[in-house]
């Protein structure tokens, strides 16, 4: 188990290297420059390249990038090319909402799909049908056509929840929680879908198993058989829909933070790569590509607690 | 930062524009049932306000600005000079002088200012005695000069603004000089809150330009507070005890939170989340059906720009027949209604009422008359028309715009090829290259001494090809020199009149800038000629 840790942390570092160097290369592709942002287009030709050399723009990309990494090297993500502030700050006040709205919709997304995919594969039936349905329906509905309509129907029709906005939740966890539900209801709508459904066909798989028959014949209630038995040798296919859908939502974020004008990432990473601010993209995606190591890392402890094949491989 | 501010909304939209795009689409196609209601006039001097509540005259909680933009810095030096940004600056720095909602100038941390001398060369400011820093320092002269010499160095708009500034004195406690090297008639208009120049920054924050970047150093009514600001997403803004004129302080906080998705924005007003927001004409029918406030005031001039006027690329633009011909084929009044409504008036001048070359009758120069034109082109000898290359950024729409136009010009037989760029730098770069005999025409309103740089006299943007006129040239001399205000007012008229009657665009439409208010406040106006409504004037509404 702690080799498995181990190696996964161990083939984390070059993957950081990697991402950080696409993401470079990728806004470097964006037309304009930080310089261009910060003078604005009645910039003179002096200006521009006065600046541009301060900023050390004329250096080619390789040398940009290794500045940035020796930066990183020594412990710093470096400063925003903008406003000066440090990135880790930046981003630091964002990490809450990011990831609470994230982790929260995958955990709501999970445990409805679960419940869903669970009751859809003993009742059978039209509910089965329904997700299927359901399925298709989800993967169609755009996320932030839904978050359109929530708001409208729900913030401002009915005026149950903020229609834009978060609160911190060590501020109000009551006010918190308010100004998640939309927000948590939009970006994990369709994931329900996908959870539920891949429940449901583990389910049936593992409902079909010869130890199922056995164990209810032994005289164990059917009630523990499909919770305790049945449930946790259905759970590794899940589990890895939960840990794709976290990365899905994650993606999400961005167009859901930017409607619900959520302090978070997402809206931080958008921004950042329209002003070419490289150091709070470059900072940013070392985030992103940490929570999804590290979401992949716990999905992958769990499953090996729940199934003890999977220890040893 | 920004000059006028057309590129740095054209390169900020671009990247929003698919969430933006959308989201409208999808918020209009859901709310299509609010039907907008007949339209009160778009035109009228300052701002026109529909549903505007009186003021109570008392103090009120929470006073909630929306903004669509991040501050790429809030340092008056860096800061873009637009709408919505300008309230960052509004709320915690003192200005030399405040611009009032009709443009007018008030008295702030300079309580009088002239010219001294002759021609327009040297300005004096006298300042207001016992005034303090946030940080409890004196605003002392040579504070502000201190400050005046800084924005002069570094303001991003400080070449194109403030070009011909040469020295900045502190003559005693309580004057300040600045010296130009040529004629500069608008130190009144440019050392002001909206234009950023006159914001006047602590020695604090000059000590440390970094730390203007996200926090503030000034004497305004209010100061930021760091522990609740999350930077790019709210600001919040707490009095400022040492203020001096505690009845500016309308409230206990301002926070201005950024929404970049309008209809997020809009939703936010409705449910009273926010009382502010910077608004567009799309969003006029649902924010009325809500009985919200629309403050409307004319932002910026749209149409084409017949730069080639020398006919170097296509040599029937050297004839000012040619030019007129093109300015009666547009029917202005249909092309703003269709594009436009409720949020732009029809022009053939670059000017805006509440600025000092504003002529009411310039709006109707060439009323709509396809023969007329028809006539002139053949008169100047193209019976049968001719090609006019067009280019247009992807932007605002103005695509939609050209092609209004480009359709009146092929009834009278001026074929337009146009070129779209949506790449904006791009387009600013071959377009200032004179790429192209005929462009886009957007232009944000500024004092006419700039308009003049800009359209009349240098090469730049808008006059791309650089054409000379000494008479017109002639009449900027003279207006830029002029003491008595009510004469350089005339010459710039006649300056407007002039660049008019030759044609040397084909303005369309003076399009509206459009705040939405919620009932909760009162105070809300501005004019062309003071760019936003000020955040200081803004007070809780009474009943």
């Amino acid at each position: 188990m702690l080799r498995v840790v181990l190696k996964r942390l161990a083939w984390c570092v070059p993957l950081l290297f990697l991402m950080s160097f696409f993401s470079f290369v990728l806004v470097s592709l964006v037309p304009g420059d930080a310089a261009r942002v910060i003078l604005g287009e009645n910039a003179r030709p002096e200006q521009l390249a006065a600046l541009r050399q301060e900023l050390g723009l004329n250096d080619s990309l390789f040398q940009q990038y290794w500045s940035w990494l020796e930066g990183l090297l020594h412990g710093s993500l470096g400063t925003s090319v903008f406003t000066g502030e440090a990135v880790t700050s930046i981003l630091e006040a964002r990490l809450e909402a990011s990831l609470l709205l994230v982790t929260v919709a995958t955990l709501a997304a999970a445990l409805t799909g679960v419940a869903l995919g669970t009751l859809s594969a003993l009742r059978g039936g039209w509910l089965g049908r329904a997700l299927d349905a359901l399925s298709q329906l989800g993967l169609a509905l755009p996320n932030f056509w839904l978050s359109l309509v929530l708001i409208a129907l729900f913030a401002v029709t009915i005026e149950l929840f903020p229609a834009t906005g978060y609160v911190p939740i060590a501020e109000d966890p009551f006010e918190w929680a308010r100004s998640m539900v939309l927000p948590v209801l939009a970006l994990g709508f369709v994931a329900v879908a996908v959870i539920a459904k891949q429940m449901r066909d583990s389910m049936l798989d593992a409902l079909g198993a010869e130890y199922v028959r056995t164990l209810q014949a032994n005289g164990f209630s059917r009630r523990s058989v499909v919770l305790k038995h049945a449930m946790r040798n259905a759970s590794p296919p899940v589990l890895a829909a939960t840990g794709v859908v976290f990365v899905n939502l994650l993606g999400g974020t961005i167009l859901i933070e930017s409607i619900f004008a959520i302090p978070g990432l997402g809206q931080v990473a958008v921004q950042a790569t329209a002003d070419h601010d490289v150091p709070v993209v470059q900072g940013t995606i070392l985030y992103f590509t940490l929570m999804v190591v590290a979401v992949n890392l716990i999905i992958d402890v769990v499953n090996s607690l729940l199934d003890p094949r999977v220890r040893t491989s | 930062m920004r000059f006028d501010s057309p590129k740095s909304r054209l390169l900020r939209s671009r990247v929003r524009l698919a969430v933006v795009a959308v989201a409208v689409l999808a918020s209009a196609l859901l709310v299509a049932a609010c039907g907008g209601s007949d339209s009160t006039d778009g035109s009228g001097s300052s701002s026109s306000t529909a549903n505007a509540p009186a003021g109570s005259g008392e103090t009120g909680g929470t006073l909630n600005l929306v903004t669509s933009l991040t501050p790429v810095s809030i340092d008056p030096a860096k800061i873009e000079a637009d709408p919505q940004s300008t309230w960052f600056t509004e709320l915690a720095y003192e200005p030399l002088i405040r611009t009032g909602p009709d443009g007018e100038p008030e008295p702030a941390l300079a309580t009088s200012w002239r010219y001294v001398g002759t021609g327009n060369k040297q300005f004096e400011l006298k300042l207001r005695p016992g005034v303090e820093f946030a940080d409890g320092t004196p605003v002392t002269a040579e504070a502000v000069a201190a400050s005046l010499e800084y924005w002069l160095k570094n303001g991003v708009n400080s070449p194109a603004w403030a070009g011909p500034a040469t020295k900045v004195t502190a003559v005693d406690e309580q004057t300040v000089t600045i010296d130009f090297n040529a004629p500069y008639p608008v130190a009144e208009q440019i050392f002001t809150d909206i234009r950023q120049a006159g914001n006047i920054i602590s020695p604090a924050g000059l000590k440390d330009p970094q730390a203007l970047g996200n926090q503030t150093f000034g004497a305004g009514p209010y100061e930021l507070d760091p522990d609740q600001t999350v930077s790019g997403d709210h600001y919040t803004f707490v009095p400022n005890p040492n203020y001096w004129d505690k009845e500016k302080v309308n409230y206990e906080e301002v926070v201005i939170k950024v929404i970049v998705d309008p209809s997020s924005a809009l939703q936010a007003v409705r449910t009273g989340q926010a009382d502010l927001m910077f608004g567009n004409a799309t969003s006029i029918p649902t924010a009325e059906a809500a009985g919200l406030q629309i403050v409307k005031a004319p932002s910026a001039v749209e149409g084409i720009v017949l730069a080639d006027r020398e006919g170097t690329m296509v040599p029937a633009l050297k004839d000012v027949r040619v030019r007129q011909a093109l300015n009666y084929a547009v029917n202005r009044e249909q092309v703003v209604e269709a594009l436009f409504p409720e949020a732009g008036t029809a022009t053939a001048q670059t000017s805006a009422p509440d600025l000092a070359d504003f002529v009411p009758a310039l709006d109707t120069l060439y009323p709509y008359d396809p023969e007329k034109a028809e006539e002139l082109l053949a008169e100047a000898g193209y019976p049968d028309g001719f090609d006019l290359p067009l280019a247009t950024p992807t932007t605002f729409d103005l695509p939609k715009l050209v092609q209004a136009v480009a359709s009146e010009w092929e009834k009278v037989g001026v074929k337009t090829d146009i070129t779209t760029v949506p790449d904006i730098n791009k387009w600013f770069e071959e377009t200032q290259a004179a790429k192209y005999p005929t462009y886009i025409l957007y232009y944000s309103f500024l004092p006419p001494y700039f308009k003049a740089n800009s359209l009349y006299t240098t090469a730049n943007i808008w006059n791309a090809f650089d054409t000379k006129d000494p008479k017109l040239a002639a009449l900027v001399s003279e207006a830029s020199a002029e003491e008595d205000v009510a004469k350089q007012d005339q010459l710039w008229k006649e300056a407007s009149e002039y660049y008019a009657e030759q044609a040397w665009a084909v303005p369309v439409v003076r399009a509206d800038g459009v705040f939405i208010a919620s009932p909760d406040i009162a105070g809300v106006e501005f004019s062309a000629a003071s760019l936003t409504p000020n955040a200081l004037g803004i007070e809780p509404a009474a009943g």
